[in-house]
């Protein structure tokens, strides 16, 4: 009878779940489809975590180094699951480099991907230069380390931050009704470091309301106003377009507080992006027979288990943002319960 | 793309968009329909190749089948009524292409004036009149394009609250049963797309280009020079924007790709401008309830940008009620001191001109009160006023025929031209129409 546990994704869920499963001795194999571990936040450069204000290398290396050390973990990088037959504890799986396996549990971390903006036409991303999103933002500073506007180069005088651009949106019909969760504090954080450092930046931030969770309140929310003097506009943009006479975007929305239209000057405007389930997190629901929200598509938890890791399919659990928007804090807590879930499961079976 | 302009910022090369056959919602809607098929509830009237379909691109990468044949033209109020050179001339290019179609009597209104404008129908009235026209065409085997944009947008979204509406669906059987507008099962019938007029010419747009090439060219007409201002209809795309036809090259895929791809393929210069996305002041009941409201966006948010912005010779349209509006609100502007002059037309009635249609004869230039002449001036047309004077002497040798009751004569008369005829062209070849008003006398009224 295998013992094995398959982690599917090394992203912060996949990593978390990996590492507890290595402390506790289980023999497990992390398959990761990209040729480095550490998800998104490595992959694409983020430069600061919410909410501690940590590097992603400062949070997820020693995950990383503790999984690649550990002796009951082997990590396949640049695979990817095909197929997998049977039931729990004996699923056959097999991986796209052809190896076959027996495993007993299997836990999908199969994470997200952001929101194509190109689906909003009407903000013109990728059209005019001066319109990007925050997961470029973050690239600019930790890739260059300065702001600027990408149609020439110079440091923006007025800037704005758009927020729920592929959330909460019945425009986009019914995928992308879901908040992101994390949009409203990365950018009151995004938006005091750069006045922090370029004082003379006018940012502003537009918002059909503000969602920083718990005690994220105060320093996503407050704080940027209070002690850094970021503006915060209740209204949502409804296009954004290029004036020629002043080479400078046009904004355009309805402040729902003053109860008017304007249409405002800005050099470079931040698009706020959503999150959706990952093509992987899709194509794993298909593999595995996975429950999947009908509307957003991410994964669903088996509802009478009253857990948030435990997927409807005996022996399969799930964590991190393949069944949601997500903090990474959150992941990384979520990988460790599904470990310890997929450990109960594979303990039931097996001695361990 | 926007940042490949940028000598700056070179991060992620992004995959071109839209991205070909990403799962979406839509993909959702449309296995739903499948789905409904396979219980029984439901009969989806497919495109066949009889119809020699033309895939195109939708924004959420799902392949769409656009019908190019055997057409069951589902027309608009509005055109028939204001604009005639429009579906005119979407028969003349279907006459030009040796398309088969038939010129339905017996389609209702679609009942969705001004897109539900305040209550004027409701759900059910709307899903029945939908699926009765729907009924209609399945009955006669040629596949429906909706003429207007209006009926575009509501029997979207009309389609989508009969998927996922149970409730919806059981209203409105019994209606259709009374009506005997279900199949003989006891099926609704719903088409597998639901088509454009403007996607259809999208999908038509190469063989315009060469039929612009081949007998426009030969005419002396030359669009190199026109400037066009496209304006896409909040009807037809906007609304349910995922369901219309997108194109890489086309801004980057991210706004519509229908009337701006026709424009390009034959040359004609789209120009950009800062209110592309603004409604063309028509709105959704302003029209009937805030009509000042509608005049002056229509003048002060459009025209006026067009015109001093970026000075274009014309503004492309898609749908019946934007057209109109563009068109009255210059009138009107000019009583009031706000003239900004253009040419407003929609993509068909454009690309028929350039192909080398008669400005008066099909496309009927002499309803439209824009400023039309400077730009038929600019494409090259500059016999225009031969050619109306032509038209003025067809409309009196019609008159005469009239009156001296020569009706056959009349009909012999119009096959000459490549018109709307009293006659429906079938595969089997011509067929009078069999509708109250084709019986009656011609022009009498």
């Amino acid at each position: 009878m295998a013992k094995t546990v398959l982690v599917i994704g090394g992203g912060p869920a996949g990593l978390s779940a990996a590492k507890t499963l290595g402390k506790l001795g289980i023999p497990t194999v992390l398959v990761e489809k990209e040729n480095t571990l550490g998800g998104r936040p490595i992959l694409e450069g983020y430069h600061t975590l919410i909410p501690r204000k940590m590097t992603p290398s400062q949070v997820l290396a020693p995950y990383i180094e503790e999984v690649q050390r550990s002796s009951s973990v082997k990590v396949k990088l640049n695979t990817q699951l095909v197929s997998c037959e049977g039931t729990a504890p004996d699923f056959k799986v097999k991986l796209s480099d052809g190896e076959e396996l027996e495993i007993a549990a299997i836990i999908v971390a199969t994470g997200f991907q952001h929101f194509d903006p190109r689906r909003k036409g009407e903000l013109g991303y990728g059209i005019f230069p001066d319109v990007i999103t925050n997961l470029e933002l973050e690239q600019m500073f930790s890739k260059e380390g300065r702001l600027y506007r990408p149609s020439n180069g110079q440091l923006p005088e007025r800037m704005a931050f758009v927020f729920c651009v592929g959330s909460r949106d019945r425009q986009l019909g019914v995928t992308n009704v879901h908040c992101c969760r994390y949009g409203c504090a990365l950018s009151g954080l995004q938006a005091s470091e750069i006045r922090e450092k370029y004082p003379q930046v006018e940012v502003f931030c537009y918002y059909m309301d503000v969602r920083t969770y718990g005690t994220w309140e105060y320093p996503f929310y407050w704080e940027p106003q209070e002690k850094y003097g970021v503006r915060y506009v209740r209204g949502r943009i409804a296009e954004i377009t290029y004036s020629h006479s002043d080479g400078k975007l046009r904004i355009k929305h309805e402040d729902t507080i003053v109860k008017r239209p304007a249409e405002i000057p800005m050099d470079l405007v931040v698009l706020v992006l959503g999150m959706e389930p990952s093509e992987g997190t899709k194509k794993i629901a298909r593999i595995l027979d996975l429950a999947q929200d009908p509307d957003s598509q991410f994964l669903i938890p088996a509802q009478e288990s009253g857990s948030n890791v435990i997927s409807p399919k005996a022996g399969v659990f799930i964590a991190g943002a393949c069944k949601g928007p997500i903090d990474i804090e959150s992941s990384l807590s979520e990988g460790e319960a599904a470990a310890v879930e997929a450990l109960a499961f594979i303990g039931a079976k097996v001695t361990v | 793309m926007g940042h490949a302009k940028s000598p700056y910022l070179k991060y992620a090369d992004p995959i071109p968009f839209p991205v070909i056959n990403r799962h979406s919602h839509y993909d959702h809607l449309f296995e739903e329909m499948y789905e409904l098929e396979e219980k029984g509830e439901i009969l989806v009237y497919r495109i066949t190749e009889e119809n020699k379909p033309v895939e195109v691109l939708t924004r959420t990468g799902r392949i769409k089948t656009i019908p190019t044949t055997k057409i069951w033209h589902h027309k608009s109020c509005g055109q028939c009524g204001n604009i005639p050179g429009y579906p005119a001339s979407v028969f003349w290019f279907m006459n030009k292409f040796g398309y088969d179609y038939m010129n339905e009597p017996h389609q209702t209104s679609c009942t969705a004036w001004n897109y539900h404008g305040s209550g004027t129908s409701n759900p059910v009235a709307l899903a029945a009149v939908w699926l009765r026209n729907m009924h209609q065409a399945w009955k006669t085997g040629y596949y429906p394009l909706i003429h207007c944009g209006t009926s575009f947008g509501s029997y979207k979204e009309t389609r989508e609250q009969l998927i996922f509406n149970r409730e919806l669906r059981e209203a409105v059987k019994p209606i259709l049963k009374k009506l005997g507008r279900l199949t003989e099962d006891g099926r609704i019938v719903i088409p597998q797309e639901i088509v454009h007029y403007s996607e259809w010419v999208h999908a038509n747009r190469y063989k315009i280009k060469e039929l612009y090439e081949k007998e426009g060219k030969a005419k002396g007409i030359d669009v190199s020079n026109v400037r066009v201002a496209i304006h896409g209809a909040c009807h037809v795309w906007k609304m349910m924007a995922d369901d219309y036809p997108y194109d890489p090259e086309v801004y980057g895929g991210q706004r519509p790709a229908a009337s701006t791809a026709v424009m390009k393929a034959i040359g004609a210069q789209v120009v950009d401008y800062s209110t592309w996305y603004d409604c063309c002041g028509f709105g959704f009941r302003h029209i009937l309830t805030e009509r000042e409201f509608t005049r002056s966006f229509a003048i002060q948010r459009k025209l006026k940008v067009i015109a001093e912005e970026i000075k274009a010779d014309v503004i492309i349209t898609h749908d019946t009620g934007c057209t109109t509006t563009f068109e009255k609100n210059q009138w009107i502007g000019k009583a009031h001191g706000m003239y900004h002059p253009v040419a407003v037309m929609s993509d068909v009635m454009f690309s028929a001109l350039a192909c080398g249609a008669h400005p008066f004869k099909v496309v009927q230039l002499y309803w439209n009160c824009s400023n039309y002449e400077p730009l038929l001036e600019k494409m090259g047309i500059k016999n225009w006023k031969e050619l109306k004077k032509e038209w003025e002497e067809t409309v009196k040798h019609i008159s005469e025929l009239e009156k001296q009751g020569k009706y056959e004569e009349l009909m012999e008369f119009f096959k000459k031209y490549d018109l709307y005829e009293p006659y429906s062209k079938t595969s089997d070849g011509f067929r009078r129409k069999r509708s109250a008003t084709a019986d009656m006398p011609l022009f009498r009224s």
